[in-house]
């Protein structure tokens, strides 16, 4: 388990995070969603041990994870970061052994291992070509199975995580829900999955549980059913949307309503008029025919 | 995507690994690294052979043996051996070692630097050290016995490994604050400080005379024409510890490709790895300029070039950049000495002539591996 407790991360006086609980449990798909700038990133750079918190403690099972040695965090968690720097040749073989590098295990098994990573990711056609060359989703996919084969054995000691910053970012649709489905097998093998989303329905359908994060501060915790409500969409993302069951999961579906801008006001005459039945513009006390600022031409 | 459905599965280990992919590329590594062992190796004895003595490869041979006791009966001349051990010998293995030296240092640097085009005068190895010889060249007969004395001959050496080093310290203490090191602020310094002691250097020309002048101008096109068993017993520590301590950094360097901050994810040390990479490349940068002069072009292209032929994994880049800078040195040490007999060109005019062409010629090529340049 990955367990926040009470963390707060400050620049100077400004708190990227603060009063930040939550845990990551083994064999569980936990989402982390929020507006730009909510403090996500942080989170998660704070749980990978990048960053260490300048209040309250992150600990991976059980151990602060500061005094965890970086060689032994690598063999128990991998990061799949938003962007790489690689621009170096090599080949996607050879960056998805990179994986590897923790691992002191002889070259022919982690050759092995690579491909079966590669396949799970859906990028072993690629496995020739140079990485420079790949469009940004192929390159999200490398590296997705790089993180995969970093942490394919279980360690002699604590559980696998594996932490995710926006792994669908880049990618189509088909492979949005590819990648999101082999976090699902990971976590079914066991494995602690944290992924960081913008896609609340991609969030509803893949996670067990949900936390919100809102201007750093923590809105909400729980399973997609507790959590995506329109309250709570609307005070993480200042954006009206209808909640429905999703017609073919049992999870909830959230739409965002036509014909509004951002703070719920409407911008247009449209169908949005015969769905504004959530209060959502009535709930911040706006009136829609005065609004704050000038109105975007449409 | 084959996403596989079975979860039970999903990292389970694979039971045989019928590895033939792993195994052919292994063999690929190594049999480039010994071509390149035997490139090494031929231009040693062409080297040793070629000059105003002429001596052939067996000859070559049946010296050398005979100074272990072993006598193949191959007749030579007292002179032959003369020119062969006195002269030749030590020549050949200090370019040998300053071309490994220099490619090693290149090597690391822009491993480090994530960027091809990094090479020692990047973080002021190259400055500090033409500053530290434009001091005591001009000087130092200003000077009365400053330092010279003590030195000898080694004093403009010396002096140019001493302004290397500090120079280098300088650039690394500015961009690190607290324990982390700014590989980007270093390179920034870097830049600064070599406009910096550019300017103390051509002030010290303007103070210059014509003799002082002359030396400073041969010093920084670089000669290994002062080659003796002394100045190879000065490098050869520094090389040897960039050789045994360069291959041990080569994975951390592959991860450190990605960005820091995935090295770390990896479980890299990334600021030991830093610390080590700028102490092991300054060091052989500096013992190497020290010896034999500003000798350009070699720490930049040859691992480049390396990369070129064989992608960037540090494991080959490494190792084949100190063996083809040692036979980039030592053919162009050749040519140096027999192109325009009885006078010698500098070598730092050679390594250009001989390296340049071959370079554009891959780089032309090799339009596949984007993103090199």
């Amino acid at each position: 388990m990955i367990s926040l407790h009470n963390v707060a991360y400050l620049i100077g006086a400004k708190a990227l995070v603060s009063d930040v609980s939550f845990e990551v449990m083994p064999g569980a798909v936990t989402a982390l969603v929020g507006a730009n700038g909510a403090g996500k990133s942080t989170s998660l750079k704070l749980m990978s041990g990048q960053w260490t918190p300048s209040k309250g403690d992150v600990r991976i099972d059980g151990q602060p994870v500061g005094e965890i040695p970086v060689d032994e965090l690598a063999l128990r968690r991998s990061v799949l970061s938003q962007q790489s720097a690689l621009t170096f040749g090599f080949k996607v073989d050879e960056v998805v052994q990179l994986g590897r590098t923790p691992h002191g295990s002889s070259a022919a098994f982690d050759a092995e291992i690579a491909s079966r990573a590669m396949e799970i990711a859906g990028v072993s056609h690629l496995k020739d070509r140079f990485y420079p060359t790949l469009s940004g989703g192929e390159q999200q996919r490398v590296h997705l199975a790089r993180a995969l084969a970093q942490i394919w054995e279980q360690p002699s000691k604590g559980e696998r995580y594996l932490l995710l910053d926006e792994p669908t970012a880049s990618l189509d649709l088909a492979h949005q829900h590819a990648v999101l489905e082999t976090a699902r097998d990971c976590a079914d093998a066991g494995v602690g999955v944290f992924t960081i989303l913008h896609d609340l329905n991609l969030a509803a359908q893949y996670a067990d549980r949900i936390i919100v994060l809102h201007q750093g501060h923590m809105i909400a915790d729980g399973s997609p059913a507790d959590v995506l409500t329109p309250e709570i969409i609307l005070k993480a993302y200042d954006m009206p949307v209808m909640v429905t069951p999703h017609p073919c999961a049992s999870c909830p579906m959230v739409v965002p309503i036509p014909g509004r801008n951002r703070s719920g006001e409407e911008v247009a005459v449209s169908a949005a008029a015969s769905v504004r039945g959530d209060g959502a513009g009535q709930a911040r006390g706006l009136a829609p025919s005065e609004p704050e600022y000038p109105l975007p031409v449409i | 995507m084959a996403t596989t459905g079975d979860a039970q599965t999903l990292f389970s280990l694979p039971v045989n690994a019928p590895s033939t992919v792993t195994r052919s590329s292994i063999s690929r590594r190594t049999l480039f690294l010994m071509g390149c062992a035997v490139l090494l190796l031929v231009s040693m004895v062409l080297s040793l052979g070629f000059g105003a003595v002429t001596i052939s490869p067996i000859q070559v041979l049946s010296i050398l043996l005979s100074r272990i006791g072993i006598d193949t009966g191959v007749a030579f001349e007292t002179q032959q051996e003369l020119v062969l051990l006195g002269i030749r010998l030590p020549r050949v293995i200090l370019g040998l070692l300053v071309g490994a030296g220099l490619s090693l240092s290149g090597a690391l640097l822009q491993g480090l630097f994530r960027n091809p085009l990094a090479d020692p005068s990047l973080v002021g190895v190259s400055s500090g050290s033409a500053l530290g010889a434009a001091i005591m060249i001009v000087l130092s007969s200003s000077l009365p016995g400053f330092a010279l004395s003590a030195l000898g001959v080694f004093s403009v050496g010396f002096a140019a490994f001493v302004g290397g080093l500090i120079v280098t310290f300088i650039v690394y203490r500015i961009a690190t604050r607290g324990s982390m090191t700014s590989v980007a602020t270093m390179l920034l310094a870097g830049i600064a400080l070599n406009a910096l002691c550019a300017a103390g250097t051509g002030a010290l020309i303007v103070l210059s005379d014509d003799n002082q002048l002359r030396d400073l101008t041969f010093w920084t096109l670089g000669s290994l024409g002062g080659a003796t068993w002394t100045t190879i017993l000065v490098i050869l520590p520094f090389v040897l510890i960039a050789l045994i301590g360069g291959p041990m950094l080569a994975r951390a360097l592959n991860a450190m490709l990605l960005s820091e901050s995935e090295a770390r994810h990896l479980g890299i040390r990334t600021q030991q790895v830093k610390r080590f990479v700028i102490v092991l490349a300054a060091m052989t940068a500096g013992a190497a300029t020290a010896v034999a002069g500003l000798i350009g072009f070699v720490g930049l292209v040859v691992p480049h070039l390396v990369r070129l032929m064989v992608g960037p994994d540090h494991r080959t880049v490494i190792p084949a950049s100190a063996l083809l800078g040692a036979t980039l040195l030592v053919v162009a040490d050749l040519l140096a000495r027999v192109v325009m007999q009885p006078s010698e060109i500098p070598i730092g005019i050679l390594t250009a002539i001989a390296g340049a062409p071959f370079f554009l010629y891959l780089l032309v090529r090799s339009k596949h591996r984007e993103g090199l340049i």
